[in-house]
């Protein structure tokens, strides 16, 4: 029983917290006597006005389309990173010198804070949607190969020996045995990288408007025009695709370990 | 009695785990020779720390002797001809596929036809009694039928001999015996070689027909004798208390002489 509350409890209380949040905020911007609200509504606007402006601004449409866009460009990148990860990842995992001898440049590089990189990506690859993309995509890849590899490297020995002694070359063994035993690393550094990958893009969108499309420009734009409530809307529908995205993976994720062994690390 | 052709000798193996060790107080093996003799079930025993599990390991090519030489006979030559299993069942499983892929895929692997691969899946499946549970994961298994799945799994492809190591240790009753009627099944229909370690006089009386006893470290041999058992014929129960005194005797003057093992 007492169990039974604490789940209950686990289940209740990340949506009672999420109450007391807009209580907090719809009582800082309630008018009082004074006729001025506790926080000017240029820095918070009430719940109400913000909600007012994402509908408005969903009936209107145009905020689907820039949700489309950035929503393509982070798959885009993601889906490309994955491409990229983890078939190098599982090489470097089967030929682990290879690996470390690259595995201090790896780490280094993983080290530059993406964002610092763009100016060069916008050297090579232009202005366009492609450098969004290959920058998201160059964060993710490097967070899901280094994901793969430690996934790899803590393969069960005894069933890659079992491998290697029923003839299987490095390719059967990368594929038949070191994805299955590296693939909850893979997926939890897959939400990793799409947590980073979603920052990246929004924030290269605010400063390089193609097509004046994406989320990240629209914040962008509504601040600057002052519409505060439309600001706010904005960054919260945002949040709630960051919020589907990671729910979506972690049902795949869920879904695909079912076989996991009861006890193993995830 | 069975053919004494020699299928694995161990030839003044050394091996060491402390490599940097000097002065060789470390040594696990020195001078140490053994041979398998094919299509036998050979049981060796010995207490905790006595050196069997790197003996097997050695003998199935995981460790790599320090000194000396591992042969092996032809039929026992190619890498999958000698299969060690220890006693996590999950070392010989692949989690993510199911029972009938997991006894399925080696003989894949290995070429069989899938006629053939389809026909010993069947006897494997029968004979370790999981034909109930073909279509599970291994981590919806029980405890005993997971050790079963590893038996099934590494015994699939026929391999000339198998090591286990330890494998019957911690299973229940019902369970040991499962797998003592399916090792004797396997053995009288593959001839297959089986090698048992042990530190259970009752686990090598139960299956072997020749007990092999390893003293002190550097692990040497100290008694080892024929028990006159077959997979069909196994020991009738005077016999096997005699011969449970016997070993008990060897183990005992042993630990009286052994020395604690040093720290590795």
């Amino acid at each position: 029983m007492p169990l039974k509350k604490i789940w209950l409890g686990a289940r209740i209380a990340p949506g009672i917290i999420i109450v007391v949040i807009a209580a907090v905020w719809w009582l800082l911007t309630l008018t009082g006597g004074s006729g001025k609200p506790m926080v000017d509504s240029i820095i918070l606007p009430s719940p109400a006005a913000v909600w007012k402006a994402g509908v408005g601004l969903v009936l209107a449409g145009g905020i689907l389309n820039d949700a489309g866009k950035t929503l393509f460009r982070l798959s885009c990148a993601l889906v490309l990173a994955l491409l990229a990860g983890i078939p190098l990842g599982l090489l470097f995992g089967h030929f682990r010198e290879v690996y470390r001898c690259v595995e201090g440049l790896l780490h280094a590089l993983r080290s530059i804070p993406a964002a610092a990189l763009f100016p060069l990506f916008l050297i090579v690859i232009g202005v366009g949607e492609s450098s969004i993309i290959m920058l998201a995509w160059y964060n993710s890849a490097t967070v899901i190969l280094i994901g793969t590899v430690s996934g790899a490297l803590l393969a069960n020995e005894s069933r890659v020996r079992q491998g290697r002694m029923l003839g299987m070359n490095g390719w059967r063994i990368a594929t038949r045995i070191l994805f299955w035993e590296a693939l909850p690393h893979i997926f939890s550094s897959t939400r990793v990288a799409l947590g980073y990958s979603l920052a990246l893009v929004i924030a290269v969108e605010m400063f390089i408007g193609i097509g004046e499309v994406g989320l990240g420009r629209k914040i962008f734009d509504f601040q600057a025009a002052y519409r505060i409530p439309e600001t706010y809307a904005t960054i919260l529908i945002t949040a709630g695709l960051g919020v589907i995205l990671n729910a979506i993976l972690l049902t795949v994720e869920n879904y695909s370990l079912r076989w996991l062994p009861r006890g193993q690390a995830r | 009695m069975n053919s004494k052709q020699s299928a694995l000798e161990l030839d003044s193996i050394a091996f060491s785990y402390a490599k940097d060790d000097t002065v060789g107080k470390g040594s696990l093996l020195a001078n140490f020779s053994l041979s398998i003799e094919a299509g036998r079930i050979t049981a060796l025993m010995g207490s905790s720390g006595s050196g069997k599990s790197t003996i097997a390991k050695v003998a199935a090519g995981i460790l790599a002797p320090d000194a000396g030489r591992v042969i092996r006979h032809p039929g026992f030559d190619r890498p999958c001809d000698v299969v060690y299993i220890d006693q996590t069942p999950l070392n010989s499983v692949f989690p993510w596929l199911d029972v009938a892929a997991n006894i399925r895929g080696p003989l894949q692997e290995l070429g069989w036809s899938a006629a053939d691969a389809a026909s010993r899946t069947s006897f494997i499946s029968d004979t370790f009694r999981l034909t109930h549970v073909m279509s599970s994961k291994p981590r919806t298994l029980s405890g005993g039928e997971l050790q079963r799945l590893a038996l099934a799994r590494s015994l699939s492809w026929r391999p000339q001999m198998a090591i286990l190591d330890e494998t019957l240790s911690s299973l229940d009753p019902r369970t040991r015996k499962l797998i003592l009627d399916a090792l004797r099944r396997i053995v009288q229909q593959d001839g297959s070689t089986l090698v048992l370690i042990t530190h259970y006089p009752q686990d090598a009386l139960d299956l072997a027909d020749r007990i092999v006893v390893l003293g002190s470290l550097p692990a040497e041999i100290v008694d080892d004798f024929q028990t006159g058992a077959s997979p069909s014929r196994p020991l009738d129960s005077s016999l096997s208390v005699e011969l449970e005194l016997r070993i008990n005797e060897s183990v005992r003057a042993i630990n009286d002489k052994v020395e604690t093992l040093p720290c590795l």
